[in-house]
């Protein structure tokens, strides 16, 4: 399959659908669509710094913040995004140039990435957990990871 | 009109159409003087602070990232020369657009040739995420997520 129809597959698959889980794995926010961890169901979409999220009218956290030593303080930041629970998938789209990816939300919500370094291997990836497949983003363009 | 839109527009307008004089980055910031050099008191001063990046038409030239060294690298001084080598790309550019976008108060300075420079929230509790100097008044507005102010 070449990368954009992978990439329409992936996009087609979680439109409409909710988030029914979030994960800091450090400060790499998961986002999982129609699935939870080892469920090889659905979609995840993996976002490495530096990304944001925006509610309506704000930011409402960025990748930094979850750069912290404090547990307590991590911990909160995660709440805080679990305000993304429930929401459903409005829109994934690329940019072209920095191969950004903005995942819009209902609710006006809003996940971004940023590229913040030229020669970045991966911003993001969207794996279809079913095969193991992945998109991966990177300043470089995109590349489609095969299973793992 | 606010302090702080008037003075985004007055700054604004004093960058239009002028040039990018002087590149440099000063720790993590990345310093954009136009029609100016340090020291002087006419032209603006663009400050970006972490997170920004500098697009080239078609792809990143470089990040904010890219400044980030472990204390005492040996090699810091060389790859702050070589990134501020890169940025050279920029010097001669004219200043074609500033905007703030609304939401973030990220701010976009579009240059000649389709050069961009952008910052980029990655911390809501960042004090400053830019400014903009008046070197002849000495004016700052600042940018952070909570919105716009004078200093």
């Amino acid at each position: 399959m070449d990368l954009d129809s992978f990439f329409d597959d992936l996009r087609r698959r979680v439109l409409g659908r909710p988030v029914t889980f979030r994960r800091l794995a450090a400060n790499t926010l998961l986002i999982y669509i129609d699935n939870e961890p080892g469920d090889g169901t659905g979609v995840t979409f993996w976002i490495n710094p530096v990304w944001h999220v925006r509610e309506p009218g704000q930011v409402l956290a960025g990748s930094r913040q979850a750069q912290v030593d404090d547990e307590e303080e991590f911990y909160r930041l995660g709440e805080r995004l679990d305000v993304l629970l429930g929401l459903t998938v409005q829109d994934v789209t690329i940019e072209p140039g920095t191969f950004d990816l903005t995942l819009a939300l209902s609710g006006g919500y809003l996940v971004k990435t940023f590229v913040a370094q030229a020669a970045r291997d991966e911003s993001w990836h969207i794996r279809d957990n079913t095969t193991g497949s992945r998109l991966s983003g990177s300043p470089q363009g995109l590349r489609i990871v095969s299973h793992g | 009109m606010t302090a702080e839109s008037a003075l985004f527009t007055e700054l604004r307008s004093k960058a239009l159409g002028q040039t990018v004089t002087l590149a440099k980055i000063d720790e993590r910031t990345l310093l954009l003087f136009i029609d100016s050099q340090p020291g002087d008191d006419r032209g603006v001063m663009f400050g970006f602070e972490p997170a920004w990046h500098v697009r080239e038409p078609g792809r990143v030239l470089t990040g904010s990232i890219d400044t980030q060294f472990e204390d005492e690298d040996p090699e810091a001084e060389e790859r702050i020369r070589r990134l501020e080598s890169l940025l050279g790309a920029l010097l001669g550019r004219t200043v074609e657009d500033v905007a703030v976008e609304p939401e973030t108060f990220d701010l976009t300075l579009a240059l000649s040739g389709g050069y961009v420079v952008k910052t980029f929230v990655a911390d809501a509790t960042d004090e400053e995420t830019w400014r903009i100097q008046d070197n002849a008044s000495g004016s700052v507005l600042s940018g952070s997520p909570e919105g716009l102010s004078v200093l």
